[in-house]
């Protein structure tokens, strides 16, 4: 016997070598047609608060660039006939998104009255169900928790009591701090040709960046003894995520929502997380309340709710947390590049010119060597360059627009 | 025993010569027929010669030679004239072989003056396992005329188990099968018969009786030890040409054993899923569709106790122990008449009822499991025991799977136990006794755990009140529950539970009125008492509220007869009419009742060529409540009430069936058309989850599904197997115009197991008695899935647009498997024998997909394939068997 239990020992550990070396979820492609061009409406009613409205078209999957916001009339309208109007704020200035979008002053809307939000398209008024404004809780509370293996770090909230129905749903609107990932000291400006080096205090680096969580947030304390939430976790944040880089922040807008939107953001959170397991449920479109008045079997994306809102906020500095992991290795290779290729590489190959900072790190490295750059007799052999991305922030969707109250001396 | 083997040869050779004179010269005969040859044995060589006349033969012998030369090419020539000649205790016996045999007139025998030889017990019943001699069945004086029965046991020569499923027939269309306790029953004229049994695996054999009054024998049949050339006729093929059922499926434990499945583990289950007209759900699953039909629209019982979760390991695995299986039959099309309450199928599996000569058992050591198993007699042979135990050790499956899909961190555990014991209570009784244990657990992650566990206990009562009349009770209980703890955050943490408990009685009664007519009738019900869910807190700081959805009870009844008719000996109808009662008490009292109506035929265009026809309407009144494809481990069950309307059904189908090659291969050709209304299904965004207005997430559809299944299958020899193809389809469409929710706006869509085409192939080559491989190829069509045709920014992030429900399909499936099975050498002094299985599960390493999923990762949406084993994994299974 003392055979075969060897031979059987060697069978099974050459089995279990085939098995680890199995990684079962691979990239795939199908060939999918349309998907295009229907019409979302994205904007809860928020009382007391301002109200962001976007109003954009779905897109193929292939699409690279986000949806523009479509040009439309947005309002809110409260059931006695008053209305709120909507300015557009334009990409890059306003306070709750880089991309532009929709604002209305709804901090004084009538609470008593219902109201909903009306959005008028190329003569097409789509509006959404008449809604009651819920009211809402306070958030007692706006916290993270950092996961141990430290691989995930999630934002919790506590909240409890006099909520309408015990459906909730929070907004996250984030500020955060990011860096380049190399710092350019000089810039090329292709008119002139010719390379000049930041101002003082100018640079590429340093971002702020203003947008919505991505995180669908939502709770129900329905199956709870009582209405309240105890350090719930509402959105989760990979060790390798960008945002927690440096300076994360962000404001949690609680309100209260009724079963059916409850109902629709859950299944847009299962439709774009929970599919693809052995047991996952099977995806499916569910319609929100936003009708065409003028043909209401087309179909309209989006579930607009109304409530009076609470909020609170948290600053997370990664020097706090040490949670953020950054990537490994160069992103990419610096060239160095012929002066007489500089605008080919800047308007073809979306690189730019680059000069290594140093910080005042012993070990920082060193600077590039002027005797690599082939000597075509230019003498301009200093400069590398690396794409764009890699030393321009703004690449990245942030802008150079730093909030009043930020902690950092960053410019 | 080695002069008991009988040699059978069947060639297709014609007379050449025309009959002459007969003429018996110096040393031989010239154009002579048949009886003179054998006179001429008698006579000349002095041999006892036992033979059979038979007029048709008019073929002419001419033969020359002396002593053993002359024997030689005179049973040579016979034989290639379509005689038997068999050897028993140095008599010879020479008959016309089955095919050609018409009619056996009664009393031919006794023209040959053979010793009648009886073995007699005190009850009066003939034992044998011998051949080549005459039966005497009742007393010669009973002076009857006409009919008789003859009834008896069909058991194991070995091991004293009864045998199932194994066919007993005569030359002129008299058919039965042995049922589960391997009883038959069988009428005869009076007079001289030969009767055949033919079961799977096991040696043929036919005995000569003679016929006096109603009366018993019991056959002892023998494993086939060399089963690589020359067998004739199987169990299966008797069935398809006698029967009048259609759509049956028999799965042995011997069958199981060899066709290589999920890492070495036998499974009953898997084979199945290698019959035509069954489709899994997915590759790491047991779940299966059969001719269209959702994955709870089979009715699966063991030892008639009803399963309703038949995995283990999420599926990996089914729940039964091969161990202690005997067969696996699933009906597909003619459901039985005392089966009921689902649409699609009834997958019935048996357990054995142990040894009754000696205590055996067997260890299995495999990648997966461990086994042991133990049965014998208990103090009598009348009392048997069988006891079957597994469980795993290990965790590392889970490794294996994906990595994203957090499930590896993971853990999963089983044991199941399988308790039976047997009671022969004279003659006519016999009383069983069965129970059945199952636990699972397993966790994808730190924070939520799955447990489920099943409970069956049943007895079983079968009783011989005369001659022609036998019935069967069972009465159980089974009990089935799942818990699922999900510990995430511990102020919401909370335990969700729920559970099906449901006792059982029935009592089926088989009687045969005469040789044209057998009765089947009796009655049964189930009481179901249902916890749809439960949700309770999970940990002291937990502040989940405890939760109990109303608890439903109903009552699920039948009274049902159906007469199988044998109009001619080439058409037979069976006419059944179910009456099924169902009181739901949630609620208030509300009832459903409609009777069900089953109708098979048969008619057989030759002795191996038949068609078949049936008709089947169907109700079910127990739905189970899952979003996913597969069976999940968190399925709930609903039952009917009020609200939600039983389903029903019927099916329609028509066969072909032929036995070619010397009746070595099985042929056979099946339509359907089945259509199902008020079929559960759910509006999009359904939450079913603690729901106690469950009724407003379902929405009732219609299924229809139909398709052709082709098959040819051969049983025996040195290679044996099936291969098959199946077209088929299966859609759904909601009854109701809900507006713009209507699911794909009220139009026909792909039922999620909806896979056109499907292929299959299980062959297994023996090259000794010790050396097999086995190969099992399994190709289909891809499975319909939903999958996002566009993307829409929205709260922060893109987000997915779906298709139209089930609109796209995933790639098509392919997986070939090898195996290489080594007995045990034959070796009787040898204290156990051991077998040994290597194989190599995925040879060509194709990445199946078993869903395809999208994922938004920062601006852009990612889609991905899951694919559960993408290389080739091989695994050894060892398995000891004490003896």
């Amino acid at each position: 016997m003392r055979s075969i239990v060897h031979t059987l020992r060697i069978l099974v550990a050459s089995a279990f070598a085939a098995f680890l070396a199995v990684s079962c979820v691979y990239p795939f492609e199908a060939k999918v047609e349309g998907g295009g061009g229907i019409i979302s409406i994205e904007g809860d009613i928020l009382a007391g608060d301002w109200t962001v409205v976007l109003v954009t078209g779905s897109q193929t999957l292939a699409t690279p660039d986000l949806p523009p916001l479509i040009d439309a009339s947005v309002y809110v309208e409260s059931k006695n006939g008053q209305r709120k109007y909507a300015v557009k704020v334009e990409a890059g200035t306003g306070d709750y998104a880089e991309q532009a979008y929709y604002l209305i002053d709804t901090r004084k809307l009538d609470v008593s009255q219902q109201c909903r939000l009306v959005v008028v398209v190329d003569g097409s008024t789509y509006a959404c169900d008449w809604q009651d404004i819920l009211h809402t809780s306070q958030v007692d509370s706006l916290s993270y928790q950092i996961s141990e293996d430290r691989e995930w770090m999630d934002i919790c909230v506590s909240a409890h009591g006099d909520a309408d129905g015990g459906y909730y749903r929070w907004i996250g609107r984030e500020i955060y701090e990011y860096k380049a990932d190399f710092q350019a000291t000089v810039y090329f400006d292709p008119a002139t040709d010719s390379v000049t080096y930041f101002a003082d205090g100018a640079n590429f680096y340093y971002c702020w960046m203003r947008r919505s969580a991505p995180d669908i947030m939502t709770a129900s304390t329905l199956q709870m003894e009582q209405d309240r939430l105890v350090d719930y976790p509402v959105m989760s944040i990979n060790c390798r995520d960008e945002r927690i880089s440096y300076y994360y922040k962000i404001s949690l807008i609680q309100e209260s929502i009724s079963e059916d939107a409850w109902r629709y953001w859950n299944n847009i959170a299962r439709n774009s997380s929970e599919v693809g397991g052995l047991f996952s449920p099977q995806p499916s479109e569910i319609r929100g309340n936003i009708h065409n008045l003028q043909d209401t079997t087309e179909y309209v994306i989006g579930y607009i709710s109304a409530s009076q809102v609470s909020e609170a906020r948290i600053m997370i500095p990664n020097h706090a947390t040490q949670f953020y992991v950054a990537p490994e290795g160069f992103p990419e290779v610096p060239k160095l590049v012929r002066r007489n290729e500089w605008n080919k590489y800047y308007h073809e190959l979306d690189w730019w010119p680059y000069r290594m900072y140093f910080p005042p790190d012993p070990d920082g490295g060193e600077e590039p060597d002027p005797s690599e750059e082939p000597d075509d007799g230019s003498g301009v052999a200093e400069y590398t360059w690396l794409p764009h991305r890699c030393v321009d922030c703004r690449s990245k969707g942030g802008t150079k627009r730093k909030p009043a109250d930020w902690p950092t001396i960053d410019i | 025993m080695r002069y008991l083997r009988h040699i059978i040869t069947f060639a297709a050779v014609l007379a050449l010569f025309a009959p002459g004179a007969a003429a018996q010269s110096g040393r031989g005969v010239s154009k002579a027929d048949a009886m003179e040859v054998v006179q001429y044995l008698r006579d000349s060589l002095h041999l006892e010669v036992y033979a059979v006349p038979d007029t048709t033969d008019k073929a002419s012998y001419t033969i020359h030679g002396e002593g053993q030369a002359f024997i030689d090419e005179a049973f040579a020539q016979l034989r290639s004239h379509r005689y038997s000649i068999n050897l028993m205790d140095g008599r010879y016996f020479i008959y016309r072989g089955a095919d050609m045999v018409s009619d056996l007139p009664a009393g031919y025998f006794a023209a040959e003056a053979a010793p009648a030889e009886k073995m007699v017990l005190e009850d009066e019943t003939v034992v044998t396992g011998f051949e080549n001699k005459i039966y005497e069945i009742g007393e010669v004086t009973a002076r009857k005329s006409g009919k008789a029965t003859v009834r008896g046991f069909v058991r194991d020569a070995a091991t004293g188990e009864p045998i199932a499923g194994v066919a007993v027939y005569d030359e002129k269309g008299a058919f039965a099968q042995t049922d589960a306790f391997g009883a038959y029953k069988i009428i005869l004229p009076v007079g001289d018969n030969v009767l055949k049994f033919s079961g799977f695996s096991m040696e043929d054999r036919q005995y000569h009786l003679r016929v006096y009054d109603d009366g018993a024998m019991d056959v002892l049949l023998k494993e086939k030890v060399v089963a690589l050339t020359g067998a004739v006729v199987t169990a299966e093929s008797m069935r398809q040409h006698r029967s009048t059922r259609m759509g049956i499926e028999t799965v042995r434990i011997s069958a199981i054993k060899n066709v290589p499945v999920t890492f070495g583990e036998s499974d009953a289950l898997k084979v199945v899923m290698t019959l035509p007209g069954v489709k899994s759900v997915g590759e790491i699953s047991s779940g299966f569709n059969v001719r269209g039909g959702s994955t709870d629209q089979n009715l699966i019982l063991f030892n008639n106790g009803t399963i309703y979760n038949p995995t283990h390991m999420f599926g990996l695995l089914s729940a039964f122990n091969s161990d202690v299986i005997s067969d696996v039959e699933l009906y597909k099309s003619s459901m039985p008449v005392e089966y009921g309450g689902r649409i699609s199928s009834v997958l019935e599996v048996r357990s054995r009822d142990g040894n009754s000569k000696k205590v055996t058992g067997s260890l299995g050591v495999g990648l997966l499991t461990s086994r042991l198993h133990l049965e014998g007699p208990l103090g009598s042979e009348n009392t048997t025991f069988i006891l079957g135990a597994r469980t795993t050790y290990s965790d590392w499956m889970l490794k294996l799977l994906p990595k994203n899909s957090a499930y590896s961190d993971g853990n999963a555990h089983f044991h199941d136990i399988n308790f039976g014991i047997g009671q022969r209570i004279g003659r006519n009784h016999s009383l069983h006794a069965y129970a059945y244990y199952s636990y699972d657990r397993f966790a994808f992650s730190n924070d939520t755990t799955y447990r489920y566990r099943d409970l069956n206990v049943s007895l079983k009562w079968r009783a011989q009140f005369s001659d022609r009349t036998s019935a069967v009770t069972v009465a159980g209980y089974d009990d089935y529950g799942y818990q699922t703890e999900d510990s995430g955050n511990a102020a919401s943490a909370f335990t969700l539970a729920s559970g099906i408990r449901q006792f059982y009685v029935r009592t089926t009664f088989k009687t045969l009125l005469s040789d044209r007519h057998t009765v089947t009738y009796g009655v049964g019900t189930v009481r179901y008492d249902l916890q749809p869910g439960s949700c309770t807190p999970l940990g002291d700081s937990s502040l989940v509220a405890a939760r109990f959805l109303t608890r439903e009870n109903a009552w699920e009844s039948a009274a049902y007869i159906s007469d199988e008719w044998k109009a001619t000996d080439a058409l037979s109808i069976e006419a059944g009419l179910r009456y099924s009662n169902y009181i739901s008490l949630t609620g208030g009292t509300k009832m459903y009742h409609a009777p069900e109506v089953r109708i098979s035929g048969k008619y057989s265009l030759s002795e191996t060529t038949t068609l078949k026809a049936g008709f089947n309407t169907m109700h079910q009144y127990i739905h189970k409540i899952s979003n996913s494809i597969n069976i999940s481990p968190n399925d709930t069950w609903k039952l009917s009430d009020a609200s939600i309307k039983p389903q029903t059904g019927w099916q329609a189908a028509a066969g072909w069936y032929s036995t070619v090659a010397g009746g070595q291969v099985d042929l056979s050709a099946e339509i359907y058309y089945k259509h199902v209304r008020d079929f559960v299904d759910f509006r999009s965004g359904a939450v079913l989850e603690m729901n106690d207005n469950l009724a407003a997430e379902l929405v009732p559809t219609y299924g229809r599904s139909y398709g052709i299944e082709l098959m040819a299958r051969k049983n025996l020899g040195q290679l044996n197997g099936w291969v098959s193809y199946t077209y088929s389809r299966a859609m759904q469409r909601e009854m109701e115009d809900r507006g713009v929710e209507t699911i794909n706006g009220g139009r026909w869509y792909n039922a999620s197991y909806d896979k056109p085409h499907d292929f299959k192939l299980v062959a297994n080559y023996k090259f000794t008695h010790r050396y097999s491989i086995s190969a099992n190829l399994d190709y289909s069509t891809g499975r319909p899935v939903t999958i996002p045709v566009g993307k829409y920014y929205y709260g922060g992030s893109y987000r997915l647009l779906y298709s139209d429900r089930n609109s796209y399909r995933i790639p098509d499936y392919f997986r070939l498997d090898l195996a290489m099975i080594i007995e045990p050498g034959h070796n009787l002094k040898q204290f156990a024998h051991m077998s040994l299985t290597f194989g190599v599960y995925n040879v060509t390493g194709r990445r199946n997909a078993y869903s395809v999923f999208y994922r938004t990762e920062g601006d852009t949406v990612q889609s991905y394939m899951m694919s559960v084993f993408a290389t080739p994994i091989p695994y050894v299974n060892l398995n000891l068997k004490l003896r």
